[in-house]
């Protein structure tokens, strides 16, 4: 009897204090935390990241905050090190006791925090580190937009499957860069060969850096083969445009992996960089709600004509992030997971419902360069510029 | 004209000079005898400034020297033939000797001074196009005399010039030395062939454990009971 | 076989193999003549590729115009390391080790103000002639490539004579092959050295204009091509500037004949197992060691 006596007590003291606390919490800021690569090799994309994170919450601090609480930041700077990642992402779980965690980058580290999310049951939005991150049976992760090279060339296969038959190519030259983001390339393009029967004449893998692109243009031109997927960074990218025009390889359609969405594709390359094709899964012309406002604030902010594909990420992230706190209606993670599970979101990546791996119905959308802008060619609804093709002789 | 005093050399810890005193007046050929170890080597490098002296004092022509870096104390005329010939073995012997003439002013006579070298020693003529490394030990020290006579030296100092060489070749360098000195080249001349060296020298040091022990005339010296008994073994 | 393809890797691979041979001859000189194994070489290099660039930007220069600014601007900026960071460190113990460790230090404060500068993006050097070509019958010499292999012909061949034919040159073999007898003769040991290492800091130069006219760089991008320095070093052998020029044709025709037999993914690994071999067999890389 005393013993019950006592027990209760103390249950009823736990509670109290719990009732405190969360008292308490409603005038404390809610703490989002987790580490980017402010430092070292990633850092210029992460600093984007983090900017459009910080805009984000600007705006939902100034129409009062998540769950009626101001939004901080409790941002670790990785040093572009996965393995730092995850210690900062203990750290902020265990020992700063954040109140959500937010999503990291690259792909490497998004991959190695995955796994500790999911031990200390945090919900997890991030770009994810491609399909297999995302079959490892993780819970409380999400794609939500995710950064998936399985489906980067999904746009343009959907396009190419929108030609006539006679007018799509027939004969492909892929070139793909010997690392998991390479290989992850290849998955639309075996679709496209089994489904639109378009014909892989070569296929080699390269390890970087690429030392020369000459035999493998020489050898693509000899073959006769009138679609080039180059499947790389923007090194050895630009170096395969170049020789293509070097030698004045003109196939029907170029396609490029990851190279060609970066800033500096189009500033340094010119007008050969035009007519590329490649994907995407977030784009600043999408018009979906929310992009205007975006490209709005790095108008004014930056002077940038339309929001760096990153500075779009940390914000979409935030969106997916916030949803689920509001539906579930508080902090327990287990809710906001279960929530997510269940609902769409909105974002400005477009809607999104995730399935058991926390992942999205495929999204991905053709990009083509055209007069040194990225237009989205594919799907239609989106279409911001017809595409060019078959592709016009090099000048 | 190049006098030494009361040198201190420390070569790790240990007194390497202690305390030497020389002179060679202009025109001389002294020689310098001792065995191996005595400390010879330690007080040319010490005058030709690759060796820190650590109390003393040497003066050339009136000024003192020690301290001085060993490109200018080449600049002042003090010229060393090191031992051990240190040739630019990778290089031709005219490039050996085109070094030999590398500050400006031996630079303004080196035909001049390359004519002579050849004139005493024709093999090198010959020679002239193959890397130094190449040639006999007799020839290598031929191309070590005649770089530094390439240099215009007023002070010439050879350390053991006859090491390793067949008599033949050491009576033939013994010979050009004499020939050089008499070219009014003043010379400081280390050697452990003691009688060739106390033969063409006026004047002599004998050096044992970093200390002068004997000086004075060559042919004094050829006739003093201890150098006869310990380094002409009669 | 396809001979028109393997004769094309071969032309292209041999101009690619060249410019990493100026990239490298200057960082075999000053390890075997200074025994500095100079870390931040390529940094230089890269320096030498960005000034390139902006003149290019700004003046419309063409980049091989702008050696005519960073050659000599390398060399005095080299003067000075040379002075006021390498001499201090002649005295240590092990100048080979401790040599790296301070250029290493080198490399990373002038990696960090070239991203000061430049900014981390990604450069491209386009010129008039970037994607122009000459056509010999089925094969392609493209001009980028043909200025890189050019520049790198006439830029080893200056070091070459210069140590050969001239008396400052002759003067920096001397020192090397018996310091001692070279200061006994009047070569000033500390100028020599500090011109040596200007000569190779400044052949870096143009050698980082010969890699930007085949690759994009960024300030990080001198990490990866310090690869090549040593490739260049060990297959040439320490201080031998002939040697790197063989290095380069040799490492070029290895990478053209690879890309052109065997799976693309091979390519580096026959590089640089070609090394270990080396390495291995002759540790004092294919060539004589000399300067």
């Amino acid at each position: 009897m005393k013993k019950v006596l006592f027990l209760t007590l103390c249950l009823s003291l736990v509670l109290f204090m719990g009732q405190r606390s969360t008292v308490r919490a409603a005038d404390k800021p809610l703490v989002i935390g987790g580490s980017l690569p402010l430092t070292g090799k990633f850092a210029e994309t992460a600093k984007w990241i983090e900017k459009g994170m910080k805009f984000w919450a600007e705006e939902v601090n100034a129409k009062g905050g998540l769950l009626g609480r101001k939004v901080t930041f409790k941002i670790y700077d990785d040093q572009s090190n996965a393995g730092k990642a995850v210690t900062f992402a203990e750290k902020a779980i265990t020992v700063d006791k954040v109140d959500l965690l937010f999503g990291g980058y690259p792909g490497t580290a998004a991959r190695a925090v995955m796994p500790v999310a999911e031990k200390h049951k945090f919900v997890y939005v991030s770009m994810g580190g491609h399909m297999k991150s995302f079959q490892q049976g993780y819970t409380y992760s999400f794609g939500g937009p995710p950064l998936m090279g399985e489906w980067w060339y999904e746009g343009f296969y959907q396009w190419v499957k929108s030609l006539p038959v006679d007018q799509r190519p027939k004969r492909a030259a892929v070139y793909t860069m010997n690392n998991p983001i390479g290989t992850s390339l290849m998955d639309s393009i075996n679709r496209m060969s089994k489904d639109l029967g378009v014909k892989i004449v070569i296929n080699e893998k390269y390890n970087l850096p690429l030392p020369d692109a000459t035999p493998l243009i020489m050898k693509a031109k000899q073959m006769n083969c009138d679609l080039l997927f180059s499947s790389g960074f923007f090194a050895d990218g630009v170096m395969t445009v170049r020789t293509a025009k070097a030698l004045n390889y003109n196939p029907k359609a170029i396609v490029q992996g990851v190279g060609s969405i970066i800033p500096a594709w189009v500033k340094e390359l010119g007008k050969d960089g035009d007519y590329i094709f490649s994907g995407t899964v977030l784009h600043n012309k999408l018009g979906y709600p929310g992009n205007d406002k975006l490209n709005a604030y790095v108008k004014k902010t930056y002077n940038l004509s339309g929001y760096p594909l990153y500075f779009g990420f940390g914000y979409a992230w935030m969106q997916t992030l916030s949803q689920g706190v509001e539906g579930a209606k508080g902090l327990n993670q287990t809710k906001i997971r279960d929530w997510l599970k269940s609902h769409t979101v909105q974002t400005i990546a477009g809607p999104m419902s995730f399935d058991a791996k926390g992942l999205p119905a495929p999204v991905n959308y053709c990009t083509q360069v055209i007069n040194g802008k990225v237009e989205l060619v594919w799907p239609k609804e989106v279409r911001t510029a017809e595409p060019i093709y078959p592709k016009p002789a090099w000048k | 004209m190049l006098s030494v005093n009361d040198l201190i050399v420390l070569y790790q810890k240990l007194r390497a000079l202690r305390g030497v005193s020389l002179e060679v007046a202009e025109g001389d050929l002294v020689a310098l005898i001792g065995s191996n170890g005595s400390g010879k080597t330690t007080l040319l490098n010490s005058i030709s400034g690759l060796i820190p002296a650590g109390a003393g004092r040497i003066m050339w022509q009136g000024t003192p020297i020690l301290g001085m870096s060993p490109d200018n104390i080449c600049r002042e005329g003090i010229i060393q033939v090191p031992e051990g010939r240190k040739l630019f073995a990778q290089m031709t012997v005219e490039e050996n000797l085109e070094m030999g003439a590398y500050l400006p002013a031996a630079r303004a006579e080196a035909d001049q001074s390359r004519q002579m070298a050849f004139d005493i020693f024709p093999r090198l003529a010959e020679r002239r196009r193959q890397t130094a490394g190449s040639l006999s030990g007799g020839e290598q020290q031929m191309v070590a005399v005649a770089r530094a006579i390439m240099a215009k030296p007023k002070l010439l100092m050879l350390d053991e010039p006859s090491l390793g060489l067949s008599p033949l070749f050491a009576a033939e360098i013994f010979q050009t030395i004499k020939e050089l000195n008499n070219r009014d080249i003043t010379v400081l001349l280390i050697s452990q062939e003691v009688l060739q060296t106390l033969t063409i020298s006026n004047y002599a040091y004998v050096m044992e454990n970093g200390e002068i022990i004997l000086n004075g005339p060559a042919k004094e010296l050829l006739d003093d009971p201890r150098i006869k008994e310990s380094y002409l073994g009669l | 076989m396809n001979t028109v393809l393997v004769i094309q890797s071969l032309i292209s691979g041999i101009m690619m193999g060249s410019v990493y041979a100026l990239l490298g001859v200057g960082f075999s000189l000053t390890w075997g003549v200074l025994k500095v194994i100079n870390i931040s070489h390529a940094t230089f290099g890269l320096i030498g590729a960005f000034l390139a660039y902006t003149l290019l930007k700004w003046l419309g220069m063409d980049p091989i115009f702008s050696l005519v600014v960073s050659v000599p601007l390398l060399f005095f900026l080299a003067c000075l390391i040379f002075r006021f960071l390498i001499v201090p460190i002649t005295k240590a113990k092990d100048v080979i080790v401790t040599s790296m460790i301070l250029t290493f230090g080198i490399a990373i404060i002038l990696e960090n103000l070239m991203l000061l500068i430049w900014s981390p993006d990604p450069r491209l050097l386009t010129t008039a002639y970037t994607s122009k070509v000459l056509i010999l019958g089925p094969f392609y010499f493209q001009y980028p490539k043909l200025a890189g292999f050019l520049m790198s012909a006439i830029g080893v061949l200056v070091i070459h004579f210069f140590l050969k034919k001239t008396y400052t040159g002759k003067a920096v073999r001397a020192a090397w092959q018996q310091p001692d007898a070279a200061q006994l003769y009047g070569i000033n040991l500390r100028r020599i050295s500090m011109i040596t290492f200007g000569i190779a800091v400044a052949s870096a130069g143009a050698g980082g204009v010969g890699m930007a006219f085949l690759y994009s760089f960024d300030p990080h991008a001198h990490n990866l091509w310090l690869i090549y320095l040593f490739l260049v070093v060990i297959v040439g052998g320490v201080g031998n500037v002939l040697g790197a020029a063989f290095a380069g044709l040799i490492i070029g025709v290895i990478t053209g004949l690879s890309l052109a037999f065997l799976p693309y993914q091979w390519v580096n690994l026959l590089t640089f197992g070609l090394l270990m071999v080396i390495l291995i067999i002759r540790p004092h890389g294919l060539f004589k060691g000399e300067v």
